[in-house]
């Protein structure tokens, strides 16, 4: 396995994701929500 | 404290009489600031001076003036001559400077300075705490000031705002250099789920602003915080119930949150986001999908007869035992206990155990507390996982009491995963009583001896210690510890006990895996796989499989070269 590293855009989508979140989210959602984006 | 200082003298100049009285002067004068600082400017008039020369010395003041005028000028690097209106005055210091002549001190490394001006921050220093959270807030308010001014134009701003963010994002934080054995995605394509969250985690996991837990997440200030009184009533209660308590016990009894009201995941994730940051107070005990949380003076299962950090090192060779796990049904564990698991009351948490307990939740989490039942004999008790570390195998402990009660040696036993997480269900085959004389060890003595027990659990009889298979051990003392250390070594013991003579005039003893792997773990762990990895091994040349029975080892004595293991 690689060892990848996500762009500071895609960590700020991250927690513009999660701060609009009223609950805790999964880390598969995560990943599916960056892929969607 | 500095309790005294070195008194510096200047050097004096001038005729010797001038020198002698600039000298007795300057004292003087010092000695009427001497709680001045060294370098505090001194001023005292000639007049001043003149009068006590003359007291003292005797003669008229105005030629004490004279004297001492020009003794002063005559050292005018300690001295620096006002005129004020008429009247004169000299100025000096504790040290024999004149005014503006002052010694410049290295005040670069003073409490004040540093305390006024910290260190500039290293370039590759970690973003301030709560910089990225701010970056988050703007580019949310952004977002839905976006949303409001143009919702026409949404996909378009929504580009526009991952610049935005990446700007604001740059100038917020000063991200460390990236190492060089990093890639940076910009195609998430390009990565597989595992990598983006392998990357997620190195990445999220450390931010201030983001709370984690195990596999969930949530920006911090989201997460509801626990008061300290909460902290304290959740520790008296983990205390009084006497034993590891769960997350969904804590929320529902302590903070009184129903199940099935809609913030119930919310406090949950925060009782065990917030408890993980109480690190001095509160140990994780869980498993996923079992949170469980303990407390300092609570009693978990323990090893009996020996240490656990001991047992541990005696399961190292499950570290590098990379076998598949032998599964007897999905979710269904069968195993035969050896006498090393049934006297210090352990099972391995080998590969087939780590197919039905998962592993740790917490990077660094040392142990989890789960829950057996042996619905045949109406019991229930906790059992310990002690995760691996660097160099300790893990194992599960607890099973001292059940193991002594109600199986032998070689009894045979499934151990199954429950329907809710971290409930497991053990059991084992019932048979008429037997009576045989099975092998023990006299914990005082510190010898093996035989005695008959009377038993109903089903044994793989091949594997059982009994007198009739292992007479040899009668009366015989366990191996010292650095013997018990070499797996090599054990197995020749065993091959010694329970070893029977291929040729009649030969050396070479032949065994049965299942009898070999019986007698080997009297002493130490000493799974099938490592006994088939040694016999096949080209370091050890004394043990060799036979080629059309997989299951039948052979040794020869005296062909070891001594390699350790």
């Amino acid at each position: 396995m690689r060892h990848v590293r996500l762009t500071d855009e895609q960590v700020t989508y991250l927690i513009t994701v999660l701060r609009n979140s009223d609950r805790p989210i999964k880390t598969d959602d995560l990943v599916s929500s960056l892929r969607k984006r | 404290m500095q309790a005294t200082s070195e008194k510096t003298k200047p050097e004096f100049k001038g005729k010797a009489d001038q020198k002698k009285l600039a000298e007795r002067m300057f004292e003087l004068t010092r000695a009427t600031a001497r709680f001045f600082s060294p370098v505090s400017p001194i001023t005292i008039s000639l007049k001043t001076l003149a009068e006590h020369l003359s007291t003292v010395d005797g003669g008229d003041v105005d030629s004490a003036a004279k004297s001492i005028d020009a003794a002063f000028s005559a050292n005018d690097h300690i001295f620096a001559r006002e005129d004020r209106d008429g009247e004169i005055y000299f100025t000096t210091s504790g040290t024999g400077n004149a005014p503006g002549d002052e010694v410049e001190l290295d005040t670069s490394h003073s409490f004040a300075k540093r305390f006024i001006d910290p260190p500039a921050i290293p370039k590759n220093a970690l973003p301030p705490r709560g910089a990225r959270a701010r970056a988050a807030q703007e580019a949310v308010a952004a977002e839905a000031e976006a949303e409001r001014s143009a919702p026409q134009a949404q996909h378009e701003d929504v580009e526009q705002q991952g610049g935005d963010e990446a700007a604001v994002e740059e100038e917020a934080t000063a991200r460390p250099a990236p190492m060089e054995e990093f890639e940076t995605i910009t195609n998430l394509e390009e990565a597989t789920d595992e990598e983006l969250v392998q990357a997620l985690k190195d990445q999220l996991a450390y931010d201030y602003a983001v709370a984690n837990f195990g596999d969930e997440w949530m920006a911090e200030d989201k997460v509801p915080r626990l008061s300290r009184g909460d902290i304290r009533r959740i520790k008296d209660y983990i205390t009084e119930q006497g034993g590891p308590v769960s997350d969904h016990q804590i929320v529902q009894d302590l903070l009184g949150i129903r199940q099935n009201a809609q913030e119930y995941p919310l406090h949950l994730f925060s009782v065990n986001f917030r408890l993980s940051r109480e690190t001095r107070e509160f140990e994780f005990v869980g498993i996923p999908g079992a949170h469980f949380w303990s407390t300092s003076g609570i009693t978990t299962p323990d090893v009996v007869n020996r240490k656990a950090s001991e047992v541990g090192q005696d399961y190292r060779i499950l570290l590098d035992l990379t076998d598949e796990p032998v599964m007897a049904d999905e979710g269904v564990v069968e195993h035969v206990l050896t006498f090393y698991e049934h006297r210090h009351g352990v099972l391995p948490y080998d590969a087939a155990f780590q197919s039905i307990i998962p592993g740790a939740v917490l990077e660094g989490q040392r142990a989890a507390i789960v829950q057996f039942e042996s619905p045949l004999t109406s019991q229930s008790f906790p059992i310990e996982v002690r995760f691996p570390t660097g160099n300790r195998g893990g194992f599960l402990t607890g099973f001292a009491d059940f193991f002594k009660e109600h199986l032998v040696p070689g009894a045979f036993l499934t151990i199954e995963a429950g329907e809710q997480p971290g409930y497991y269900t053990i059991e084992f085959l019932t048979v008429s009583g037997q009576d045989r004389k099975l092998l023990t060890l006299d914990e005082k003595k510190q010898e093996y001896k035989f005695e008959t027990r009377t038993f109903y659990c089903a044994p793989n009889e091949d594997m059982l210690v009994a007198e009739n298979r292992l007479p040899k051990l009668s009366g015989a003392k366990p191996l010292d510890e650095r013997t018990r250390r070499q797996p090599a070594q054990v197995l020749s013991h065993a091959f010694g006990y329970i070893g029977e003579r291929v040729d009649a005039g030969g050396e070479q003893l032949m065994a049965v895996m299942d009898e070999l792997v019986a007698a080997a773990n009297i002493e130490r762990p000493m799974p099938a796989e490592l006994i088939r990895s040694l016999a096949s091994s080209d370091n050890h040349p004394e043990f060799s499989i036979d080629p059309e029975a997989d299951d039948v080892v052979y040794y020869q004595p005296g062909a070891d070269t001594g390699s350790a293991d």
